[in-house]
Order: C-alpha cells, then structure tokens, then sequence
C-alpha cells in the first residue's frame, strides 16, 4: 500500500501538491470573490512573453516569466484605475500578445527548440526540487504578505470605494494583490500546468464560499479541499493508471457539484 | 451658525470633455439635514463623491469645516448606495462595521478590546449589537442597510453622507432608517441624496433639487418650480403621481 513512498517523483508530486493547495487556497480565495478569474489569465499568459525572452537572450525563463507577468499585473492595475470601460477586451489582447511573443522569441532563439508546451501544461509528476523550493519561497511570501495586509485585502475586496473614502490607497493594494496572483500563477504552471492552476485557484475556494463565514475560514476551507483533490486525484491517478492532472481536475469538479446540490438543498 | 461644508463653483465629472455637475454652490450649517433630489443621471452621486473627497473637482472650491480636504478634524461618514457591494461576501458583520475605523489599525492582529466596543458601540446605535458575528448576508436588506451606517458611524464622524439609503428596501423599513437618521442629526450634520421625494420631505431640514447643477433655496419648502426646474418636466410626472403630498406638507 506505501511502496508509493518509495519513488521520489511521487513524494514530489505529493509536496508539489500541498504547496499549490495553499498558494491556491489563499490567492484563489481573492480570485473568487473579486471574479478575477480571466484577468488572473490574462496576467499569467503575459508572462510567456518573458520565457521567450529567456529562451532567446539564455537567461533563465522562470525570471522572465516572473518579470513580464509582474509588467502584465501593472498594466491591469492601471488599466482598473482608469476605469477603463473595455477592461476585458484588453485582457484578452496582453493574454494574446503575451503568447505570442513567447512563441515569436523562442522561434528565433538559435539552436535547440524548447518545450514549451511544458509550460503551458506542466505535469506535476515530473516536478524537481528546485521548482519545490520556488513555491515554498511563494508560499511564505504569500502567507506573509497576505497575514500583513488581511484587512486591507479584506476591506478593497468588499467595497473598494468605501475604502478610499478611509484614505486607504486602494490602487496600490490591488496592485500589491494582482502581482501576488501573477507571480503565483507564474510559478504554479510550471508546476502542474495552467489548466489545473485554473482549476485549483477556482473550484476548492467556490466550495468554501458556500459554507465560509469569513474570508480566513473560506482560505483555510480551500486549502483543506484543494489538499483533498490533489491528494486524493494523485493516489487514485496511481493505482487506477489516470493521467493525474486530468484526475485531480475531475474529481475536483464532480466535489464542485455535491458541494453546489447539497448547498441548494440544506441552505436555502 | 458653523459651515461645515462649503462647495464653490464646482465643476465635476469622470471625463473632462463631459462634466456631470456644474457650477454647483451649496453651504450647509452644523447640525443640518440636507436632503438631495433629483432624476436619475443628475450628478447626486457625482456630488456625494465629491463631498466625501472620492473625485476631484475640474473647477471650482470644496471646505470641509472651513479648510481643504481632507480635513483631519472633519470625519466624513459615507454610507455608499447598498446594493454596490456582494451579498455573497464571506464577512462578519463587526468585520465590515470595523472597516470604518481608520486603517492604520488593520495592521493588528486583532480587534482589540477599545475598538470592539467601537463596533459594539455603533451597531447598538442601529439596534444591531446582536448580530456581529451574523455573516452580512444572511440580514434582511433593511438591517444591512444599518450596518452601512453602523460602518459609517464608527469612526465617529461629524458628517454623516448618505447615498439612496432607502432604495430597494420596503418602505415600512425606509420609515425606520429615517427615524434613526433624524435621532443621530441630534448630534451630525446629515446629507442624504435619495429620489425618494416623499419619505425624504418628512425628515429633511432642507431640500434641495440636483440636475446638472443645485437648486437650492436654503428651506425645506420644496416649490412646483425648484422640482420642475430641476427635472426640466411637468412636475406631475414625477414621484409616481404623487407630488401633491410633497407640496401639500408646507401648505
């Protein structure tokens, strides 16, 4: 039943998992009350403007995927200030641009074509040790920062508006925010892909939304669910012989729908 | 009598090319109560946010308490229009009513004990002390209406702005939020933007009519030419049919 344990990419995996359900947990909490699902897309897919840009210069593309989606996070913060009213059709055009330079800068990087399809998709099977301290360091920065600025989070979240009138600076907390979701995302997708970053940022925190009282209670509810589908998703992509993505993002999905129906019916 | 709030030809609006109010003048004393009307897309709002210090004027002057925003001494307490915010929101009700205190507390851990009383302090004042750890969406629309103003009111402000209190709330619960408001304008100076010309002419000091630009005539009486001259229409098309109960309050 253990001899899991004994291969060091499982062990991996399952680290690999716990890390993301709590970056997950927390960031997705402010992704799903704000709605921020396809602007957090959008901020995440500049950054494969920065992997090419790694790619072609030979630095390492994790800091230029860092670097641009953190540019990719201003712009959405100024965009927000302005009030612009197209703000998702802008979205839309850093997504497709982000990856469309990407694309460009490693086709003229010179020599052997990169995978970047592993960025893309990911695969949190084959997740290395240095990828695992990058999301502990994340994790920390996180926890840390989020601890710090709670009610602050909690206050622009709620009712922005209100909050400038209490002379907070609004745009620079959401901007402090967005470059948290960016730099999450960044290094989550390289971990287990954009697909199951999507999926870990919205369906254990929408579950938590359902029974939490308070916004910790609905980070700690989603790190819990998120630790369970990816656990859970894991073992049984394991001894079933599914891809474990796929596994993990089902079963996630089908917890979605027993949390939804027994919403409906108990508390309403 | 004090001018708390002196506005002087201001100018406002979220495009340069398209301002929203024009040249609007208004004093209004300590202790007043103010009541805004007016059709929709008038500038009431676009006014309140420019009392509260959320817009910047193009033109014109704005004094809080006799000096510039924002005003140290002069704590404005704004109670936005309620339906802007999630109902779905995992939140307690102490949490949001804690929002008004200033944020340079946020960074403590916790509530501590003086600025619990606070909280506890203004939801007694709306008769909600019962419900702080209810999470806000589970209260009628009438008690998270008094949240608002517990929120507004915990920071102890001397003015007290509020947007449309009373929309889309039943009018028995409208009647109650009116009776608190004229109970705390023992003690605050009240401005209150509602197009609600009937409840509002029953508790308000004065009246004033909001349409691009202020009419305004420094008494309650409300006249057939303030309203038409505001809603720029026959003044029996307005408030539903019902004007005359307005005007005949000052008979």
């Amino acid at each position: 039943m253990f001899e899991i344990f004994e291969y060091e990419f499982m062990i991996n995996a399952l680290l690999a998992s716990i890390l993301a359900s709590v970056a997950c947990g927390i960031i997705g909490t402010y992704i799903v009350i704000k709605r921020l699902v396809f602007l957090s897309g959008g901020i995440a897919h500049s950054a494969y403007g920065g992997i090419g840009l790694g790619y072609l210069l030979s630095f390492n593309p994790i800091f230029g995927a860092v670097a641009s989606s953190i540019l990719g996070a201003i712009f959405v913060s100024k965009m927000r200030e302005n009030k612009s009213e197209n703000e998702d059709t802008l979205i839309g055009i850093i997504w497709a641009f982000g990856m469309a330079l990407g694309v460009l800068f490693i086709s003229l990087s010179p020599g052997y074509a990169p995978d970047l399809m592993s960025y893309l998709f990911g695969n949190i099977l084959t997740v290395s040790k240095t990828e695992l301290l990058l999301m502990l360091i994340a994790d920390l920065i996180i926890i840390i920062t989020v601890g710090i600025f709670y009610k602050h989070f909690q206050a622009i979240t709620f009712d922005e508006e209100y909050s400038k009138t209490t002379g907070m600076n609004v745009e620079r907390l959401y901007l402090l925010l967005f470059i948290l979701i960016a730099v999450t995302i960044v290094l989550l997708i390289k971990l287990v892909g954009i697909i199951l970053v999507v999926a870990l940022l919205t369906i254990p925190a929408a579950i938590s939304k359902f029974f939490a009282k308070s916004l910790k209670m609905m980070m700690l509810f989603a790190i819990s669910f998120g630790l369970l589908f990816t656990v859970v998703g894991l073992l049984s992509s394991y001894y079933l012989n599914l891809a474990s993505g796929s596994a993990i993002i089902i079963l996630s999905v089908f917890g979605y729908f027993v949390a939804y129906s027994f919403n409906l019916f108990f508390h309403k | 009598m004090k001018k708390v709030v002196e506005l002087k030809n201001i100018t406002a609006g979220y495009k340069s090319s398209n301002p929203i109010i024009i040249d609007v003048n208004l004093e209004i004393d300590e202790r007043e109560f103010l009541g805004i009307i007016g059709p929709n897309g008038g500038g009431k709002t676009t006014l309140l946010k420019v009392i509260t210090g959320l817009l910047q004027p193009s033109k014109g002057e704005i004094l809080i308490g006799g000096s510039k925003l924002p005003n140290q001494n002069y704590r404005i307490g704004y109670v936005p229009q309620y339906s802007n915010f999630d109902k779905t929101f995992p939140i307690k009700v102490k949490d949001v009513v804690a929002m008004g205190l200033s944020s340079k507390l946020f960074f403590q851990k916790k509530i501590n004990a003086r600025n619990e009383k606070t909280v506890r302090k203004a939801l007694e004042k709306v008769s909600l002390s019962d419900k702080m750890e209810v999470q806000i969406g589970h209260l009628s629309g009438g008690e998270q209406q008094r949240v608002l103003i517990a929120r507004a009111l915990s920071n102890d402000p001397q003015i007290l702005i509020l947007d449309e209190p009373t929309a889309s709330i039943d009018s028995k619960t409208g009647s109650s939020i009116y009776e608190l408001l004229m109970e705390l304008n023992k003690e605050k100076t009240i401005i209150l933007v509602s197009h609600d010309v009937g409840a509002i002419s029953r508790s308000v000091k004065k009246i004033a009519c909001m349409n691009k630009t202020l009419v305004y005539h420094n008494t309650k009486e409300l006249t057939a030419e303030m309203l038409e001259e505001a809603y720029k229409c026959p003044i029996d098309l307005i408030a539903h049919g019902v004007p005359h109960r307005v005007l005949e309050h000052h008979h």
